[in-house]
């Protein structure tokens, strides 16, 4: 089942691994980023999302933001031992003592069209395509979402409407290599990212064609 | 496309030009050469030839320096002289002579021992030599051979007398290249190139980026993991990756963007790609064959930062060139083509990591067309610039101006330009965008603060307003009769200002008598400009006594023309005048007072001379 979701925002960012400290946005939406977004609206283990094509609608322009950040994260052991103890004693983290000034080269103004499909999993049971077909239908229609689905980082919110025909594109360079992107971790097989070569044609990334030639482990 | 692509693709480039050296190689600055015989005895230190009349030594490609932070690492077939010869500069009574510092001899014995392992066996006589010499070397023969002391400290390389092949540098022997070959790490695919190959655990020092406290190794990396790069337990690091794990690139990719982007910041290179914008340090390269790019670059070079001191043909040309690039022509002469794609990378220190300010890949055409609008956006009348503006240059009038207190001379504080500036007023020149409305509030807060009205600001008021409004709201040179009311407001108050000093600084003659201490502009400049409606009412009121003083000692004729010009800017104003201004509003205001102020009379009417400074 294939749904069209027109998606925007003021901002974005989709961190490329490569400079991700001092974060550097990709061009455009990730696949992996994309997939989010539908599973913000809706997702089960009975289903499975895939992005099929990226249609980009919007010029890409960078903008330049800097903040401050929080340097560190509270580990897994801690919290492994405070669950295990069943007391919460040193599982903190003291946001001012771990501030870090950070900048962002950010996406501003983005607009894509998302196509995508989703497929059954083994978790399935006696689920039927059409079961959750309806529900995404009905939830994106309403705008409803299991958490509020965002642009690469949570400040950044997407704003989404589930459409039939395509917004009208103002993007200026239709055909542009956009070099190598990620395209989504694979948890199986010991959450080891995969990347394809982004080319965008036309406006649009084609990631069936992608995923014909194959990725990149 | 990305980046590090874009740079590694330019490192080819530069290194099939001798721009930029081979993989595996850095640029060093060497200062001596120590010749060896082959049973490894020294024959002498010579310094080499300066290059460049205010520093020692030569640049010369030497193995990749190593990445030293605390420990004591050793660099392969050259080093400073602590770790090459065990001896460092010791101050005697003002007198330089060789002795050790607190890890000196701790730094020779690490450097020997890499060497005598690296060499272990080597069959090569020129390296056989390094290695004999090294066996026998102990540092305190450099004060018994008499050597010459300024050699103390410098880097310094070796050279094996009986080649028979000529004099080179053992590190160019190709028995020391293979020796120098070997890889190490975890395969993964590269980011950069696609191809798997070992990953780059640390990136390389990116040097030339200008910084207010430069860290200890003299550069920044742009890719680096401080956090936590030891154990994964960083903010950045993420799935359990520790160092360049997090950012996969090859150490090929990562050596080949890292020279390339050295390479562009060197500051000593004869061809210049880097420009200062406010604390960030761009560079710009095209693409194309050597010789081609290298003229546009130039070109690109001229148009960012014109110099009028060039003279009036250079200008001349430059315009015409973009002119055509713009248009999309090829200009005549040129090798290269509106086509052309031209790269721009601004940089900043953040800490102990560059930050990216700005990325526009583009075209030459494109570009063009965006420097001519810019130049075009900022022409005012009277011109504040001899030639077109450059860019950095607006930067400064963001800046607090402060007396040196040594020289008595007026300074820029640097320091008070808003960081992020730059970044956009240069996104916004190369991209065609209007100019940041972040660039107006920081001109209208300046000119609050030291009220200082000149056309560099009015012009830059006018570029920000008419970008922002999409539409020409403030007119190039006086327009009589524009209607916007905060533009009429601001001439207003020039007039206003220039009855009072009529009034106040002129004796019976019409001659300039004195000087005011404090003027309306030194008091309401700020009140009015923000909050009119409050303001002018007192200020005009003041204006009637100016006038009739005018009118009783000094001449009736300046009185009269004062009073109709007044009565005709007032005409073109609503009855209720504004409560505020907006930024952009103030903006307009800021470029009426300085239409008004800087208004000469055709000279027929010479006698009635506008405001004087």
């Amino acid at each position: 089942m294939s749904f069209q979701l027109h998606i925007w925002g003021d901002h974005a960012c989709f961190t490329r691994p490569e400079m991700k400290v001092e974060r550097v946005s990709y061009d455009v939406i990730t696949p992996s980023a994309a997939r989010g977004i539908f599973e913000a609206i809706h997702w089960k283990p009975a289903i499975r999302w895939v992005i099929d094509r990226i249609h980009v609608l919007k010029p890409i322009r960078f903008e330049t933001i800097r903040r401050n950040e929080v340097g560190s994260k509270i580990s897994a052991r801690t919290a492994q031992s405070a669950m295990n103890a069943g007391d919460l004693t040193g599982l903190h983290l003291v946001v001012d003592e771990n501030r870090q000034q950070r900048a962002t080269l950010a996406l501003r103004d983005v607009s894509y069209l998302i196509e995508a499909h989703f497929e059954m999993t083994a978790e399935a049971g006696g689920d039927t395509p059409a079961k959750h077909s309806e529900m995404f239908r009905r939830r994106a229609t309403t705008g409803q979402c299991f958490h509020r689905p965002c642009l690469g980082v949570r400040e950044f919110p997407a704003w989404f409407e589930l459409v039939k025909t395509p917004p009208p594109s103002t993007l200026l360079e239709s055909d542009r290599d956009l070099g190598w992107m990620l395209y989504d971790i694979d948890y199986a097989n010991r959450r080891a990212p995969l990347f394809f070569r982004a080319r965008m044609e036309g406006g649009v990334i084609d990631l069936v064609r992608v995923r014909g030639e194959g990725l990149r482990a | 496309m990305t980046i590090l692509t874009e740079l590694a693709t330019l490192y080819d480039r530069l290194a099939e030009a001798g721009e930029a050296p081979r993989r595996g190689f850095s640029r060093e600055r060497i200062g001596y050469e120590l010749l060896i015989r082959s049973d490894g005895t020294p024959v002498a230190l010579s310094p080499l030839a300066r290059q460049d009349p205010k520093r020692p030594g030569r640049m010369m490609n030497v193995p990749a320096a190593v990445i030293r932070t605390a420990g004591i690492k050793p660099n392969i077939f050259w080093d400073k002289t602590a770790y090459a010869l065990g001896v460092t500069a010791v101050e005697i009574d003002g007198q330089f002579s060789p002795g050790q510092g607190k890890r000196t001899l701790e730094e020779h014995a690490a450097f020997r021992a890499a060497h005598l392992a690296l060499l272990e066996g080597a069959a090569d006589p020129g390296l056989a030599a390094l290695r004999a010499f090294l066996e026998r070397w102990t540092p305190d023969r450099f004060a018994e051979l008499d050597w010459d002391a300024e050699a103390l400290d410098a880097n310094i390389v070796f050279r094996w007398v009986d080649d028979p092949v000529g004099p080179a540098p053992l590190h160019e022997r190709s028995a020391a290249r293979a020796l120098l070959e070997e890889s190490s790490g975890e395969e993964a695919p590269c980011l950069v190139t696609g191809v798997s190959g070992p990953l780059a655990r640390l990136h390389p020092v990116i040097k030339g980026v200008a910084a207010k406290n430069p860290p200890p190794g003299g550069g920044h990396r742009l890719v680096s993991f401080n956090i936590g790069s030891d154990k994964p337990i960083g903010a950045s690091s993420s799935f359990g990756k520790i160092k360049g794990e997090n950012a996969p690139v090859s150490e090929a990719a990562a050596f080949a963007y890292g020279t390339a982007l050295n390479t562009l910041l060197d500051r000593g290179a004869a061809h210049r790609r880097r420009f200062q914008l406010g604390d960030a340090t761009a560079v710009f390269w095209a693409e194309g064959p050597r010789a081609a790019a290298q003229s546009a670059e130039d070109m690109l070079f001229g148009a960012v930062d014109p110099q009028p001191e060039t003279g009036e043909d250079a200008l001349a040309k430059l315009r015409a060139d973009l002119d055509n690039f713009a248009a999309g022509r090829r200009a005549p002469g040129a090798s290269y083509g509106p086509e052309t794609r031209v790269f721009v990378l601004g940089l900043a220190p953040n800490a102990a990591r560059l930050s990216v300010r700005f990325w526009r890949p583009g075209t030459l055409g494109d570009f063009a067309r965006h420097v001519l609008e810019f130049w075009e956006a900022l022409r005012i009348e009277p011109a504040p610039w001899k030639g077109p503006p450059a860019a950095w240059s607006l930067l400064y009038e963001t800046a607090r101006v402060y007396k040196d207190p040594d020289t008595g001379k007026k300074k820029i504080d640097e320091k008070s330009i808003p960081p992020l500036l730059g970044g956009a007023l240069m996104r916004a020149v190369l991209t065609g965008a209007p100019l940041p409305r972040t660039l107006l509030s920081a001109v209208v807060t300046r000119v609050r603060a030291d009220g200082e009205i000149n056309g560099r600001r009015a012009a830059i008021c006018k570029a920000v307003v008419n970008g922002i409004q999409g539409e020409e709201v403030v007119p190039m040179s006086l327009k009589r009769d524009n209607a916007d009311q905060a533009y009429r407001l601001g001439r207003l108050f020039a007039l206003l200002e220039k009855v009072q000093r009529d009034a106040l600084e002129r004796d019976s003659d019409g001659q300039r008598k004195q000087r005011l201490a404090t003027s309306i502009k030194d008091r309401y400049f700020a009140a009015a400009s923000s909050t009119p409606a409050r303001v002018f009412p007192i200020i005009i009121r003041t204006s009637i006594h100016h006038l009739s003083k005018i009118r009783k000692d000094i001449s009736e004729r300046i009185a009269g023309w004062n009073e109709r010009e007044i009565e005709e800017i007032w005409s073109g104003l609503e009855p209720d005048l504004p409560r505020s201004l907006t930024l952009e509003a103030q903006g307009r205001f800021i470029a009426g007072y300085y239409h008004q102020s800087a208004w000469r009379a055709p000279k027929a009417d010479a006698v009635f001379e506008g405001v004087e400074e």
